[in-house]
């Protein structure tokens, strides 16, 4: 079978999960009690008549309401396997549009803080076993529980109050400062540039001069450290954990035993035999937790007032704007489906048993 | 350790039993495990005692306490102790109560207060006596109601012989309290009821009293609705034939809110009165009546607006709108007018001519019409401009028993859409004789015209001119609409009263004390005792017209204080930033006040006959709040946050265990299938596993909540139903090493069945796996339900962690830190001791993991 053969069974697969997550999205948003397709059409109702022919036409033809469930169905997969999600209800602008703009903000946040709490477990909990059974083990442990079982939103409040509230060092809220003027698309930038976008994609063409690009820097950098710090405090125990028991397996393992009696040192040990043996369950979780990110900053999003995906979903469910929250979803499942293949990829090439087998 | 295989005479019981045993020596023996178990049963602990650990409800609340225990978002007490370096506040208060340790605020009577008093005479022919009076007491006793008196109450009787009028005696009922804080009370609660009984003088009539009547139509979304209306107003009196009841206005303008239809009529009050009065028939003769015209009310103000643009229904004038042209599409264009009618006694039988003119002009669909059923006149505009409408009808008063009926009806067509619409009725009613009126307001609900949406806030203005406002001047009986009028009271008051509240040092003059109720407060009636006194909001006051008319006999009043901010809501409560002196005095430092009542005869117009007012004063105390309550102060309702924190152990330990149960059941069970079935099934199975892996678990949970209701069966089904995937992959990793073993192939070779096999070989391999797991899914059962109650979806009747942090962002109170740590703390703490139980359980039971040292 080999490589070649796991990797294709998978992608066809995958791409029948998306097919079922579609068909099941469609259910959702579109069949609910409460009748989403109602609000779609009410949405306009308050508009003048030919507005509200327009956007009923649009509606129509983009999502096929009003036509047997079968049409709805094919418009339904037919929009969303290729991207064109339509209008926001609130807003009224082109969810593509919006999704670009806030896309990069929470792959900031969330892909810094995986990758950092991935770093920062991984060299903790080979400190750990290096030095495990002793006092540094538990401490490490039981601070990694404590911390992965806190409450994301009560650490996130924590913070605000000791560094916002009480000490004033971070701002509160937002990605960017207030000060910036902030163009309805793109990224906001502290000098003139241009911007250029199509519905799909977007360019941003500009200039910086030398002493703009710190503030440029810094001032993001200062509106993601607490969110940044959330996370981070948040997952790295969970990454630890994982090392941790990972390399206890194997470090109990007989070969290790033997290594060790053979005269090796401890440090090559480690690396050299332990951790490769360690390290797939923990590439694997890496492969998939970056498939998460989308779906993973909610609550931090929301308690730090972050423009991100996490705090589009909560307004859009608070008004129940449901062709965002359609693209949201759909978006998300995709990312996870993606990191799945991924991670099975990954996994493939690196277990030998697969690649060989 | 005694793992012997079941031996023969032991019961299944037994040897379970035994076994569980040795299972437990183990286990005890781990730290982890102790420290989870310990921790486990001490969250229990809290969750089964927790009314044994307070005296609140869960939610916070006194069960016998109407309102707020404390101040609103008080800090825990121990915190005024704290040095301020570490955060203390030695400006915090404590409830002063009673029961409490501060027990110094002034009491009741009937709670062993001691009232002293002063009288400061006018003159040697004023004898003031007070005393204690047992058969008075409130509730009062009322005719036909059968209560009780209570306990009696402080009476003050005022005596002066025939003679010069003495002026103003005061009379002072005060108490002294120790107030051992420097900081400001959060609110000042207090009770009081007067009883007022005197010589009065008979009132003059005819007497006027306005009411306003505020009638909203229903929205129906997105439908238009045409605007009109048939009102019809009939005034009953209970007792004889002879009435009253004079003006009727109807207006049919909107105001923008719902405030400022009274600053509207304040500023236009006089406007209102020239319309009403000068245009009123009363007293005017018949040929009068035939010619009178009624004008519009802004007419004669200059305003450059005829037109006003509404938006919503609500009316702003705004200058930028000058004709309906230039409203911008949201606004409506409405021209608007308002016609009187008047009901005069004698009847005015036959013809008679009302004329309608609308400054701006009426547009050309518009119409009028005036009278009811074959009566009915309708007049339709005929010239485009025309700024009149002739009316031609017939205003006939039927006397029949007991009763004069007005049919009226103005309507106004429009071609209009609007949404909504409310409706003033402004109505002057003149009281002629002392009996009790009623007057009913009939709206007739038709397809296509107003509906009585709610009728309330009735506006009483007494003939001098200042107002009471009386929110329950509109009853509803029996489907039907009333206000009543009392003008049964004998007169005004010789005496007339004038009570206010004070607040001093002790030992201070009297003049110079703090006074609250400057002479435009009134003191209102919160839960009269009897149907006589619903629209029972009076006026004691030094004015010229004397105690209120209507409440010279029996002026009961208990309530609240009243602040002077709010004279719309006199059910209101003193808040201490309303009244700068007061906190200045209270603030300046801790010690001993007075806090008392002083009540003013002013005796100074009658010299012909001895004069007696009694007046009875009943329940007379004081409750502070404090700014501090409590081991953790309270939220932004005044409940307690401890009893919070322990009741919603409850919620977390419910809610987390079933979620753990429903989880690992669904999952052993589509775990086992899938194992051991195989095949499609099993494929079948894993699929469905990655589907729900696939799909972004907080959003999902949080549109299902939403959608279904937030309630704690619905959240536990969902976590439950969202939660078994991890197991059930565990559970068929399991059961697919398990099928190869030896002794399954045995067992198959014996020629057992699948269920055999299952139930009997497999199952019991499996269980410590789903005891791990069990211990396992409780933390993540917790947090999601914390944070699905943070965001806002929790079960509205029970208070949850989750859900007290909510509170603290829909409070405001993110600096409230007692408020924001305990919460996160024990979930935490709860989340830890499950987690430390698996890890202990996997410890011991999977010897794997057991640590090489």
């Amino acid at each position: 079978m080999g490589l070649r053969g796991f990797i294709l069974r998978r992608v066809i697969y995958s791409f029948i999960l998306i097919l079922i997550v579609i068909c099941i999205n469609f259910i959702i948003f579109m069949k609910m009690p409460g009748d989403p397709t109602d609000f779609l059409m009410a949405a306009w109702s308050k508009e003048s008549p030919e507005q509200r022919q327009e956007h009923e036409r649009a509606l129509k033809e983009l999502w096929g309401i009003g036509d047997p469930l079968e049409v709805q169905l094919t418009k339904y997969l037919r929009n969303l396997l290729t991207f064109s999600f339509g209008i926001e209800i609130s807003g009224r602008r082109p969810i593509s549009e919006v999704l670009a703009q806030k896309i990069p903000y929470t792959v900031l946040l969330l892909g810094l803080s995986t990758i950092l709490s991935i770093i920062i477990g991984i060299i903790w909990g080979l400190f750990v076993i290096k030095k495990r059974g002793g006092l540094f083990d538990s401490f490490s442990v039981i601070t990694a529980l404590i911390l992965n079982s806190l409450p994301t939103f009560w650490l996130g409040l924590i913070l605000l109050w000791i560094f916002v509230g009480t000490l004033g060092w971070l701002p509160g809220a937002r990605a960017f400062p207030v000060e910036w003027a902030i163009p309805t698309v793109g990224w906001p930038k502290p000098y003139t540039t241009v911007t250029s976008y199509s519905s799909n994609t977007l360019t941003v063409i500009f200039s910086i001069s030398a002493n703009d690009a710190w503030e440029l820097i810094w001032g993001y950098v200062r509106h993601l450290i607490l969110p940044l710090a959330t996370l981070t405090i948040f997952s790295y125990g969970g990454w630890l954990l994982l090392t941790r028991a990972t390399m206890l397996e194997t470090v109990t393992e007989d070969y290790v035993v033997t290594a060790r009696a053979k005269g090796l040192k401890e440090n090559s040990i480690l690396y050299k035999h332990a951790l490769k043996n360690a390290s797939l369950p923990i590439i694997t979780s890496a492969a998939l937790s970056f498939g998460f990110i989308l779906s993973g900053a909610i609550i931090t999003e929301t308690v730090f007032s972050y423009p991100g995906i996490g705090g589009w979903i909560w307004t859009a469910i608070n008004i129940r704007d449901y062709t965002v929250l359609m693209a949201v979803f759909y978006l998300i499942s995709l990312c996870v489906i993606i990191a799945n293949i991924v991670a099975d990829i990954l996994y493939g090439i690196i277990d030998p048993r697969i690649k060989y087998g | 350790m005694s793992m012997k295989a079941k031996g023969r005479g032991e019961t299944k019981f037994s040897f379970t039993f035994r076994r569980f045993a040795d299972f437990l020596k183990v286990f005890v023996r781990n730290k982890r495990a102790l420290l989870g178990l310990s921790l486990i049963l001490f969250f229990l602990f809290i969750a089964l005692a927790a009314p044994l650990l307070t005296p609140y409800n869960s939610l916070g609340e006194d069960p016998n306490v109407k309102g707020a225990l404390a101040g609103k978002r008080a800090a825990p007490s121990w915190l005024r102790n704290l040095p301020s370096w570490l955060g203390g506040n030695p400006d915090l208060t404590e409830n002063m109560d009673l029961s409490g340790k501060n027990a110094g605020a002034p009491k009741t009577l009937e709670e062993g207060g001691v009232w002293n008093s002063s009288v400061v005479h006018a003159s040697s022919s004023v004898s003031v006596n007070i005393g204690y009076d047992t058969n008075v007491g409130y509730p009062y006793h009322v005719e036909g109601f059968p209560i009780t008196y209570e306990n009696g109450s402080l009476a003050i009787n005022y005596q002066r012989t025939v003679g010069e009028a003495p002026g103003e005696t005061k009379v002072y009922i005060f108490q002294e309290f120790d107030y051992p804080f420097s900081g400001l009370p959060a609110r000042l609660k207090g009770n009081l009821e007067i009883l007022v009984d005197g010589n009065t003088k008979p009132i003059e009539m005819p007497l006027e009293n306005w009411y306003i009547i505020q009638v909203d139509a229903p929205r129906e979304k997105g439908k238009p609705r045409p605007f009109s209306g048939d009102f019809s107003v009939s005034v009953d009196d209970y007792e004889g034939i002879n009435v009253a009841v004079a003006n009727i206005t109807f207006s049919d303008w909107l105001v923008a809110s719902d405030k400022n239809w009274w600053n509207w009529l304040n500023a236009n009050w006089e406007k209102m009165k020239w319309i009403v009065n000068e245009g009123s028939l009363i007293n005017k003769t018949y040929s009068d009546v035939r010619n009178a015209t009624f004008p519009l009310m802004y007419e004669d103000t200059g305003d450059v607006y005829p037109y006003y643009c509404f938006m919503n229904d609500t009316r702003i004038a705004d200058p930028n709108f000058e004709d309906e042209n230039n409203c911008p599409d949201i606004y409506y264009p409405r021209s608007w007018f308002s016609a009187q009618t008047t009901l005069a006694v004698p009847s005015i039988a036959g013809d008679s001519r009302i004329v309608v003119a609308n400054a701006s002009g009426f547009n050309v669909d518009d119409y009028i019409s005036i009278g009811s059923g074959d009566a009915r006149e309708i007049n339709r505009i005929k010239n485009v401009g025309q700024d009149y409408i002739d009316l031609y009808t017939n205003i006939t008063m039927d006397h029949s028993e007991g009763e004069i009926v007005v049919n009226h009806k103005l309507m106004l067509y429009q071609n209009l859409t609007v949404d909504k619409a409310r409706f003033y009725l402004v109505m002057k009613v003149v009281v002629t004789e002392n009996k009790l009126y009623q007057i009913r307001i009939d709206i007739p609900t038709s397809a296509g015209s107003m509906q009585i949406y709610g009728l309330y806030r009735g506006i009483f203005r007494n003939p001098t001119g200042t107002t009471v406002e009386s929110k329950n001047a509109i009853s509803n009986v029996l489907g039907r609409n009333y206000i009543s009028i009392d003008a049964t009271g004998s007169g005004i008051l010789l005496v007339p009263l004038k009570i206010r509240l004070f607040f001093g040092f002790s030992g201070q003059n009297f003049e110079n004390t703090v006074k609250l109720f400057p002479p435009d407060y009134k003191v209102g009636i919160s839960s009269p005792p009897s149907g006589f006194y619903v629209d029972a909001y009076g006026e004691i006051e030094n004015n010229k017209g004397g105690v209120y008319v209507c409440y010279a006999k029996a002026g009961l009043i208990s309530g609240w204080i009243l602040s002077k901010n709010s004279p719309s809501d006199p059910g209101s409560i003193i808040t201490v930033e309303d009244v700068v002196a007061l906190r200045n005095m209270i603030t300046s430092r801790p010690g001993k006040y007075i806090y008392g009542l002083e009540i003013s005869f002013i005796d100074d117009f009658v010299m012909d006959q001895n004069v007696t007012v009694k007046v009875w004063v009943d329940d007379f105390g004081l409750f502070m709040e404090g700014t501090s309550f409590g081991i953790l102060g309270t939220d932004q309702l005044g409940r307690d946050l401890f009893a919070q924190l322990l009741y919603g152990t409850r919620t977390s330990l419910y809610v987390g265990v079933l979620v753990a149960f429903l989880s690992v059941a669904i999952g052993l069970v589509v775990g086992l299938f899938a194992g051991f079935v195989g095949g499609a099934a099993d494929q079948l199975l894993m699929r469905v596993n990655d589907l729900m892996l696939v799909l972004p678990g907080l959003p999902l949970m949080i549109i299902l909540v939403a959608v279904l209701g937030a309630r704690i069966e619905n959240l536990i089904i969902l976590l439950g139903l969202l939660g078994w995937n991890g197991f059930a992959r565990v559970v068929r990793s399991q059961v697919l090493s398990l099928k190869e073993r030896p002794f399954v192939e045995a067992a198959k070779a014996a020629g057992a069945g699948t269920s055999h096999i299952i139930f009997r070989h497999i199952l019991p391999n499996v269980m410590s796996l789903v005891y791990i797991s069990l211990a396992s899914s409780v933390p993540g059962a917790i947090t999601a339900e914390a944070a699905l109650s943070w965001l806002g979806f929790s079960d509205p009747t029970r208070m949850s962690w989750g859900r007290m942090l909510h509170e603290v962002f829909v409070a405001g109170a993110t600096k409230n830190w007692w408020w924001i740590i305990p919460p996160g703390l024990a979930i935490s703490l709860v989340a830890m001791s499950f987690i430390l139980l698996g890890y202990a359980l996997d410890e011991v039971l999977n010897p794997k993991l057991r640590m090489r040292r």
